[in-house]
């Protein structure tokens, strides 16, 4: 089902995001240096779209959200791809996703509302359970417990109030199995966070580290393996939104070549004109066609399962399985899309003087999110190999 | 077939003498660099370039009457490849435009007086040249170019906008191919100067490059006065003046050893990867790319050998070497998306995220190999019709 096709209601929300972007981003902001982008511009439309209710879409009404489905969060992440825009919805969406899957409790509520307020520092390769810090404790019941060890954040807002952490539980010998949500204040004296680079698509980046640090037992929003699905689900959830975000990049970029093949003049001639370049376009197109069509028919059956179980039942393994094989191939196609751009643009692609480098940074780095492509097909051949479920 | 196969006794001594050269001259440092394609200084490029003019190795292309090595077909091959696996400072025509064009177009046109005035300079690196070619409105048809030198008493005054200047905000000097007369053929009016970049009425804007370095410009000339003893050649005849001196060049634009350089990157990355804790499904699939890409590296490396032995024979290079850039330089980004994925490998939490955004930026300068110097398309056409004749 294309994106196109979804109800009336949807179609009114997907344009009410695009002409947002439209009107307020639409790569003029990403034109400017990245640090004007973070401290003055990026901050002014961020509470815009707190305001708009954007940063709660997939919460229920009764916590201040939309209850929005998934495929409405990924026309949000699709338009903003559109947009080649720098806004952390993706990031901001899946601690909100994450939150919303643990057990009911106050730390938890105080939690999402940061979220909903865009206030919630977090790092999203965190979700890949990946040389996660350890958190130790003698016994379950008492406290404190203690974390060690670093995590890498992709997104602080400027008025953050407080940072997720995942954490993996002591003793446990699998990297998933035990996992534990951390919810913390930001910038606290018992952890120290140090600047670690600036990220391809401009993002800073910024690394927390943990000396035995102490935990208070109220600072855990869930743990076990209650954890550990909440997170299967939102990294899911974020390959998804990913997906849906290349595809808006992908279709914005070849908008862009083809009005660029049809008025670039060389040799006499418009470039589309010739045969060669012709073809490149062809396959642009292609690409782009594979990878919306596979998103948003990935995107209608996870709707509909949802529809049929309830937001909060969790995915089945071959849910998550679909959607390891849909970021695999919408990555394939999309990032073709815009090495063929790049290659059509001439020199003026590999300048920073066109959103079309812009738009192609952006893409590397969604590729890398959450799992590479080559990550991600080794591990889908392992499970194929050894007959077990997707984790 | 390698290249050894090629090589005489002398020719064997001469690649010792080479590698025993780029040992003394090129650090650790910056040979490092090189392979990991991080900027260098000017001065590094100046002082590098000083030791091969020491040496006389600096201009080989030259007549022996001005400072050149008179060097077979093979021994020039056999050069150019040593310093690219010694991981040398590009001595390629965007960083070194004087030795390389320059200072062979004014060996074959100059005047007497002009080789007087500036071959010493650029022999001895001491004068910085960039090429003045491309405009916003002709790239890959540059004939199209429409900077205009009109006549003036004592000389010319010029008017224009370069672009994609490589390295013009180091330039003392710029080749600038100019239009000094019309003619229902675009290529003939055409005439090659020698501006002061110091001049007044030239100006010189950066150009970021979409990995964000600086090596592109925009040089704007603004009624800059070019004294009739630096036009280089006879006027209206600058279109052809380079053309002929560069083909030998073509034989190394396959770039076997820069392609081995990196592929001995990825190799090192892969035995990294071996002694810690990532998967062995993830491991496998990368060992299986890179195996693919070292066998397709092989076959280049015999394409490129037989060119070499054609040309050494026939005192030519024929259109065929198209093949030469157009492979080479798409196994060089088959090469770095390899590398891509093994440096953004979520495992490697280790790594700083720089490593991965300085690796992504390094890959995204070689999507303009592809572009630069007769894009992919335009070897294709020579091929096409150069050597299959379809016409």
């Amino acid at each position: 089902m294309r994106i196109e096709d979804s109800p009336q209601t949807d179609q009114e929300l997907i344009s009410a995001f695009r002409r947002w972007f439209h009107d307020h981003v639409n790569f003029g902001l990403t034109a400017m240096a990245p640090s004007d982008v973070e401290t003055h511009s990026l901050t002014t439309w961020w509470q815009q779209i707190v305001s708009l209710g954007w940063t709660s879409l997939r919460l229920r009404e009764g916590m201040g959200g939309m209850q929005a489905n998934c495929s409405q969060l990924c026309s949000l992440m699709e338009a903003a791809g559109e947009a080649i825009s720098p806004m952390p919805l993706l990031e901001n969406s899946l601690v909100v996703e994450l939150l919303s899957a643990c057990p009911e409790s106050s730390i938890r509520d105080a939690a999402i509302t940061e979220a909903s307020l865009g206030q919630l520092a977090f790092g999203v390769q965190q979700l890949m359970c990946v040389k996660l810090p350890v958190l130790t404790s003698k016994a379950v019941a008492s406290g404190p417990w203690t974390l060690s060890g670093n995590i890498l954040l992709d997104f602080k807002p400027e008025k953050a109030t407080s940072v997720l952490v995942l954490a993996r539980m002591e003793g446990e010998e699998t990297t998933r199995r035990e996992t534990a949500l951390i919810h913390l204040p930001v910038d606290h004296a018992s952890y120290s966070q140090g600047y670690a680079g600036r990220r391809l698509d401009g993002r800073t980046l910024l690394e927390l580290t943990f000396e035995s640090t102490s935990i208070p037992r109220e600072a855990l929003v869930a743990h076990g393996s209650t954890g550990h699905d909440a997170i299967k689900r939102a990294l899911s959830m974020g390959r998804l939104m990913l997906c849906a975000e290349a595809c808006g990049i992908a279709r914005r970029v070849l908008e862009m070549t083809i009005e660029y093949l049809q008025n670039r003049l060389q040799f006499g001639q418009p470039l589309g004109k010739f045969q060669a370049l012709q073809h490149r376009a062809a396959d642009m197109l292609i690409g782009t066609t594979y990878a919306r069509d596979h998103t948003w028919e990935t995107v209608a059956n996870i709707c509909a399962y949802e529809a049929k179980v309830g937001p909060n039942t969790p995915w089945t393994s071959e849910m998550h399985r679909c959607v390891v094989k849909t970021k695999i191939e919408v990555m394939r196609n999309v990032t073709l899309v815009a090495k063929h751009a790049i290659q059509l643009y001439g020199g003026m692609g590999v300048s920073d003087e066109l959103p079309i480098s812009h738009a192609f940074r952006r893409m590397v780095v969604i590729e890398k999110l959450l799992g590479s492509r080559s990550y991600l097909l080794s591990k889908l051949a392992e499970v194929s190999n050894c007959g077990s479920t997707f984790a | 077939m390698s290249i050894e196969t090629l090589l005489t006794p002398d020719d064997l001594i001469f690649q010792d003498q080479v590698r025993v050269f780029c040992r003394e001259h090129v650090s650790p440092y910056t040979a490092e660099r090189v392979r990991t394609g991080q900027p260098l200084s000017k001065n590094d490029y100046v002082n590098w370039q000083r030791a091969l003019a020491t040496r006389g190795w600096l201009t080989p292309r030259w007549p022996r009457e001005y400072g050149g090595t008179e060097w077979s077909v093979v021994r020039h091959y056999l050069f150019e490849e040593e310093l690219a696996r010694a991981n040398a400072p590009p001595v390629s025509l965007t960083l070194a435009v004087g030795p390389r064009l320059v200072g062979p177009v004014l060996c074959e046109f100059g005047t007497a007086a002009q080789r007087a005035r500036m071959l010493p300079a650029i022999k001895d690196a001491t004068v910085w040249w960039c090429q003045g070619y491309s405009e916003t409105e002709a790239g890959s048809d540059l004939a199209q170019l429409r900077t205009r030198a009109t006549r003036v008493q004592g000389g010319w005054m010029v008017h224009g906008t370069k672009c994609w200047t490589s390295y013009a905000h180091w330039a003392d000097r710029m080749a600038c191919l100019v239009r000094t007369a019309d003619n229902a053929k675009p290529q003939i009016g055409l005439s090659l100067m020698a501006v002061d970049m110091q001049a007044p009425g030239v100006s010189v804007r950066p150009l970021l490059g979409a990995n964000g370095r600086h090596f592109f410009n925009e040089v704007r000339l603004e009624g800059v006065f070019v004294a009739e003893e630096d036009l280089i050649g006879p006027p209206d005849e600058g279109w052809g003046l380079a053309k002929t001196l560069l083909e030998h060049e073509r034989l190394n634009a396959a770039r076997v050893a820069e392609n081995r350089n990196q592929l001995d990157r990825a190799a090192q990355l892969l035995r990294d990867l071996n002694s810690s804790s990532v998967p062995e499904h993830v491991r496998s699939q990368l060992a299986y790319r890179l195996a693919e890409l070292d066998a397709d590296h092989q076959a280049l490396e015999a394409l490129v050998v037989a060119h070499v032995a054609h040309a050494a024979q026939e005192h030519s290079v024929g259109p065929s070497a198209s093949m030469l850039k157009l492979r080479g330089t798409e196994l060089l980004q088959s090469v770095m998306s390899l590398l891509n994925d093994m440096v953004a490998i979520p495992m490697r939490m280790d790594h700083k995220p720089d490593a991965f955004s300085d690796q992504a930026a390094y890959a995204f300068y070689v999507r303009g190999f592809t572009i630069a110097a007769g894009t992919s398309e335009i070897q294709r056409n020579v091929l096409a019709r150069q050597v299959l004749q379809l016409r």
